[in-house]
């Protein structure tokens, strides 16, 4: 199949999966609300770090939960309800139907967070604001983000199947990648743990968010947020289609 | 892999193992181009699992499908593109619209925007679900549901239909629906491959049927041909005032089944069992209401080659109400 067909064909899924699952109480709740109120709820906290850096934190949560929230609520209730085997069945690849579920899982969290973040950065200040940078890094940030919510979900026939094991590791990550506060200051008390950071893609998601907004200062490490990021979407998306095609097996 | 021109549907060895279980063993089958062909069986002889395999959405543990002649695990998207499938399950999008349905299967086959308008028009206008067409499939019945799946699956003009259980569990109405839309699709050329447990379904619709059980085909042939493989098994259905208890009708030989008010008895010489039972109704004072002789049924050959009892039958809801034995 062609290029072009294939993200035709991608588009349409994602356009189905726009109009039918976008108003799930799931995909409300755990895509909408759980980053606004964290958000609320870090901002009415005793401000601990930087304003820029609240905002890197808002934007790089909204990113994350938007993205890998709907993968997780769109795949299991497909299984549960049998319409995954309606796309299964038609001239499409396997390939081709996880694109188009990263492709919804992208329109629902993109936009959210470019709304996000234009209520805030009048607001905030827009510091040395790289838009075009910045652009790219939220939908890296959210194409990341929906791959791995495509491999958690890849083989659930349960939302909740889904739900508790990546929340787990949703929050981990949250913690241990520096969304809250930089990560030189969360790991001050054992410096050695530092490496864990770096093996999660979010840490690179916010460090590009945080470049974008407050200044690029770092290339080398613009550059490895670039390349982590591509190879976190690359290497959950394989994760995903091995976890679904056992399925068919 | 080709295979003989004629041929629509093919299964060589196909098998498949969960584990120790087998649910489908070495199952050899030819479906030819044009033909409609049931496979019958009880829930769990692995009827779902063959058609999941010759579909695709299962890969066999051995053996190999084929549509029209092409390996289906190595070249999908091709035979996909031949197929319409209609799984157990009528999986539509319920927060859809039966119009926007149809139309979002159109462009996963590629149909253009005109012809699947137009098409989908004249499959909702068949299938009786026109003036709902704006309404989400969320809320139909069971049976629209169904005729919804059914639908979708043609939306691109399929030379090969699958349908797993097409009228299981539906009202008169929408099975009616589904019989005759499948019948004038068969005429028009179409290969059908419909697995059911209704055995009075096979009966009437297919040209040839294969019964599957505990994952073994064991019986491959046309409906009439079956009953004739079972021999001189006859039975007399009778109706006697006041029912009297099967020990009472025991005597006068072979097997006797009680069906609602009626009694089946399976015989030999339905003439000497016949003579007997007259003379038993003389002596207890019984009033024979009517009797029939009857033929073997396809429901005899699937109990005998299933080894299910008539009563088991009966039981797992194999035959319809209205669809019992065929009269002599």
């Amino acid at each position: 199949m062609s290029i072009v067909l294939t993200l035709k064909k991608a588009l349409v899924i994602a356009k189905k999966d726009v109009k039918t699952y976008y108003s799930k109480p799931a995909t409300l709740f755990y895509g909408v609300v759980l980053p606004f109120a964290m958000f609320g709820a870090f901002l009415a906290g005793r401000p601990c770090v930087t304003e820029d850096y609240r905002v890197v934190g808002v934007t790089a949560l909204s990113t994350f939960f938007g993205g890998t929230t709907v993968e997780a609520v769109i795949l299991p209730l497909e299984r549960r309800t049998g319409t995954i085997d309606r796309l299964l069945l038609a001239p499409v690849s396997l390939k081709t139907i996880l694109l188009g579920k990263s492709l919804a899982g992208f329109t629902f969290s993109f936009p959210i967070t470019l709304i996000v973040l234009s209520i805030i950065l009048p607001f905030a200040g827009f510091w040395n604001l790289n838009a075009a940078l910045l652009v790219v890094a939220v939908a890296l940030s959210v194409l990341s983000a929906c791959a791995l919510g495509l491999a958690f979900s890849a083989s659930a026939e349960d939302i909740a199947d889904v739900m508790w094991p990546m929340n787990f590791v949703r929050f981990f990550m949250i913690f241990f990648a520096g969304v809250f506060m930089p990560i030189d200051e969360i790991y001050a008390f054992m410096p050695s743990l530092k490496f864990i950071a770096y093996l999660i893609p979010l840490t690179y998601s916010v460090d590009m968010i945080y470049q974008s907004i407050v200044g690029v200062n770092n290339l080398t490490m613009l550059a490895t947020d670039f390349a982590v990021l591509i190879f976190s979407i690359i290497a959950f998306y394989y994760i995903a289609y091995k976890r679904f095609a056992k399925t068919l097996t | 892999m080709r295979s003989d021109v004629n041929v629509a549907i093919e299964a060589r060895n196909l098998t498949k193992r969960y584990g120790k279980f087998t649910a489908v063993n070495g199952l050899n089958l030819k479906v030819f181009k044009g033909e409609f062909f049931g496979l019958l069986g009880p829930n769990g002889a692995g009827k779902t699992t063959t058609v999941r395999m010759l579909t695709g959405l299962l890969t066999p543990t051995e053996g190999e499908a084929l549509i029209m002649g092409v390996n289906i695990m190595e070249r999908p998207l091709d035979v996909k593109r031949l197929m319409g499938v209609v799984p157990e399950v009528s999986n539509i999008y319920v927060e859809m619209t039966a119009w926007e349905n149809l139309l979002f299967i159109a462009e996963l086959y590629d149909v253009p925007r005109d012809a699947a308008v137009e098409r989908a028009k004249e499959l909702l206008e068949v299938f009786g679900l026109y003036e709902r067409r704006h309404d989400k499939a969320a809320t139909f019945s069971k049976g629209m549901r169904r005729r919804l799946a059914i639908a979708a699956a043609l939306i691109h003009n399929p030379e090969i239909i699958f349908l797993d259980e097409p009228t299981s569990g539906l009202d008169v109405q929408s099975t009616r629906i589904i019989r005759n839309v499948l019948r004038k699709l068969n005429k028009e050329g179409v290969t059908i491959f419909m697995t059911t447990h209704f055995i009075d379904e096979a009966d009437n619709l297919c040209g040839r049927v294969g019964i599957i059980n505990r994952g073994h085909l064991v019986a491959l042939d046309k409906p009439e041909r079956l009953k004739q493989t079972i021999g001189g098994e006859l039975s007399i259905e009778v109706s006697i005032s006041p029912i009297p208890s099967l020990e009472d009708l025991k005597v006068v030989g072979g097997d006797v089944v009680r069906s609602g008010d009626k009694f089946r008895i399976y015989t030999r010489d339905p003439s000497a069992t016949l003579s007997k039972l007259t003379g038993l109704a003389d002596l207890k004072g019984w009033k024979i209401i009517s009797v029939r002789t009857l033929t073997p049924s396809l429901e005899d050959v699937f109990v005998k080659l299933t080894g299910l009892t008539a009563v088991d039958v009966e039981r797992l809801e194999l035959v319809r109400p209205s669809g019992r034995r065929r009269r002599r």
